[in-house]
């Protein structure tokens, strides 16, 4: 009888402590790969999100960085404003090569001349955007005219209808960027006319008129010299200019960062904890096996099986185990994180990007490891004591 | 095969309890139609205007009861969804509990079929035969995914159970 059918064979008998062993695989392997694709996510979509903005500084009004940073990740509407004339100072200030300034807009909530409720919308100045103004030259040929847009990857036109409707103006979507899992992706980009033309007519067509203060600008993108330090120009932004809070790429989302750390080291806590307990249980689990096949055992030993092949047909059971509930574990978690994604971005308050496929088949590969691992490792002493029972004692027992 | 028996009935409370309380009927969120012309799509009532993506499609879905009253309550479609999902689960249930005490190959394999077709109807509910509302509610960030990943897990319980019921049965001959 060949070894594997040996070890189906077992299982099958002790059906009992088969499923305990096949859950505890598939809970650590569940668990250390949804947490593995939850921190991935995050972190690749706060990545995704500071490329996507394309600026090596972002310069706010004091005291608006955490509203600007909920409104670019969560959709967090806001409502901040500061001088043009700061627009000059930043742009003279010593190291910055391009500063183009940006209008931070939302529709209204509870009205029937908007197509979407509180979208966040995004409107640059063409003649000075260096983040979105290439990226449309280069797909779409030329920027955007009067009454076009681009929107993030879930942003589409309502069904039946040609046109995004906001503040009863139509706006025509002219493609669509690719996602990052921020609210970037439910976002709406138009140039300062189209805005400006949004406002003016809201006065007559929509419920609440769409507000923009004259003179007024809600953030910066910088963009600093070839060899210049993001942090030293941001230094002389903060002395040159100010009432001005200038944030460099790499601190953006900084908050989020900070709440994203505090919820990796839980999960990995829990994990630890499901980690030690599966393995406590797999190991007592396999010890009862065993302990219950002593008479089987020591006749195979009798008939001259050798203590590795002993060895090797309960590893072969763990093996199986692993894997089969490692599989089931792993599809699970991955199918439950990606259909429930939209739920977790709002549990935990920061966004979530499903990862790539060679990403994720990595990840795979670590979740089962895991599963194969902590299995193997639990049954390896009850499968090595066992080995090594003399067979007449085995047999009398 | 008690095993899967036992887990196709878990799933069934699931797919019975899960959207039960994840509905906007549930949450106190409903259509109202104030008057014949307005349920034709003109003007709403209740929820306001923040309703009104959707329930242009739940009108088209609802017509006939939303132009016989004058000022009616009219529920969204996740509490239809809700109430189509406990008509699948007490089916799904008794094949659970079916499957688990039956002892013939033939019976397993149709109780397994059947289980199978029930959560593919689950599945089916919020994604193409009802559907769930449009707005971020508990219905579309729960029910919809929950009852998806109950369909696909009720279709593998099943996968699994015939394929058992034809494996013994090859070992038996």
């Amino acid at each position: 009888m060949r070894l594997t059918r040996l070890a189906f064979r077992d299982l099958a008998r002790n059906a009992f402590q088969s499923w305990i062993v096949f859950l505890c695989a598939m809970l650590v392997t569940g668990l250390a790969l949804g947490t593995a694709l939850v921190v991935n996510g995050a972190q690749d979509s706060l990545g995704l999100a500071v490329r996507r903005l394309g600026a090596d500084i972002v310069v706010v009004p004091r005291g608006a960085r955490t509203n600007v940073e909920s409104a670019l990740l969560m959709g967090t509407p806001a409502k901040v404003w500061m001088p043009q004339e700061k627009l000059d100072k930043i742009r003279h200030a010593k190291g910055v090569a391009q500063a183009s300034p940006q209008l931070y807009l939302a529709s209204l909530s509870n009205a029937s001349c908007c197509s979407a409720p509180n979208m966040f919308m995004v409107a640059y100045d063409p003649k000075t955007d260096f983040t979105l103004q290439p990226w449309l030259e280069k797909n779409l040929g030329g920027g955007l005219k009067l009454g076009e847009s681009v929107g993030g990857a879930f942003v589409f036109v309502p069904e039946g209808e040609q046109n995004i409707k906001l503040y009863n103006y139509l706006l025509t979507l002219k493609a669509n960027l690719a996602p990052t899992g921020t609210n970037l992706d439910k976002s709406l980009f138009l140039t300062f006319d189209t805005a400006g033309d949004m406002a003016r007519l809201s006065r007559v067509r929509a419920k609440k008129p769409l507000v923009i203060p004259p003179g007024k600008m809600s953030a910066v993108l910088v963009k600093v010299d070839e060899g210049a330090k993001a942090n030293k120009v941001a230094a002389t932004i903060i002395k040159e200019v100010p009432g001005v809070s200038p944030i460099v790429s790499p601190q953006m989302f900084g908050a989020f960062r900070s709440q994203m750390t505090a919820l990796i080291r839980s999960m990995v806590m829990v994990l630890t904890l499901t980690l030690t307990l599966s393995l406590a249980l797999i190991a007592l689990v396999f010890s009862m096996m065993s302990h219950q096949r002593r008479r089987e055992i020591g006749v195979l030993r009798a008939l001259g099986a050798t203590r590795g092949a002993v060895v090797k047909s309960l590893i072969a059971q763990a093996a199986i185990l692993s894997i089969c509930g490692g599989l089931v574990g792993i599809a699970l978690s991955s199918v439950g994180i990606y259909l429930f994604r939209d739920y977790i971005v709002k549990s935990v308050g920061f966004p979530f990007l499903f990862p790539s496929l060679p990403t994720l088949v990595l990840l795979v590969a670590g979740g089962m490891a895991v599963a194969l691992a902590a299995v193997i490792t639990a049954a390896f002493v009850p499968a090595v004591h066992t080995s090594l029972l003399d067979p007449a004692v085995a047999m009398r027992e | 095969m008690k095993a899967l028996g036992i887990t196709f009935v878990v799933v069934a409370i699931l797919i019975g309890l899960i959207p039960a309380f994840n509905n906007c009927t549930y949450d106190g969120k409903s259509l109202t139609v104030t008057s014949p012309a307005m349920a034709m799509g003109a003007k709403t009532g209740g929820m306001g205007d923040k309703a009104k993506p959707m329930q242009d499609k739940t009108m088209g879905m609802l017509g006939k009861t939303t132009t016989a009253a004058a000022t009616k309550k009219v529920d969204m479609k996740c509490f239809w969804t809700s109430r189509a999902a406990l008509g699948v689960a007490f089916p799904l249930g008794l094949v659970g509990i079916l499957l688990s005490f039956s002892l013939r190959k033939e019976t397993q394999r149709a109780l397994s079929i059947m289980g199978g077709s029930l959560s593919v109807v689950a599945f089916l509910l919020p994604t193409a035969l009802i559907g769930v509302c449009a707005m971020d509610s508990s219905c579309k960030l729960v029910t919809r995914p929950a009852l998806m990943l109950l369909g696909i897990v009720g279709l593998g319980l099943a996968v699994t159970g015939g394929v058992l019921s034809q494996r013994r049965e090859e070992d038996v001959m």
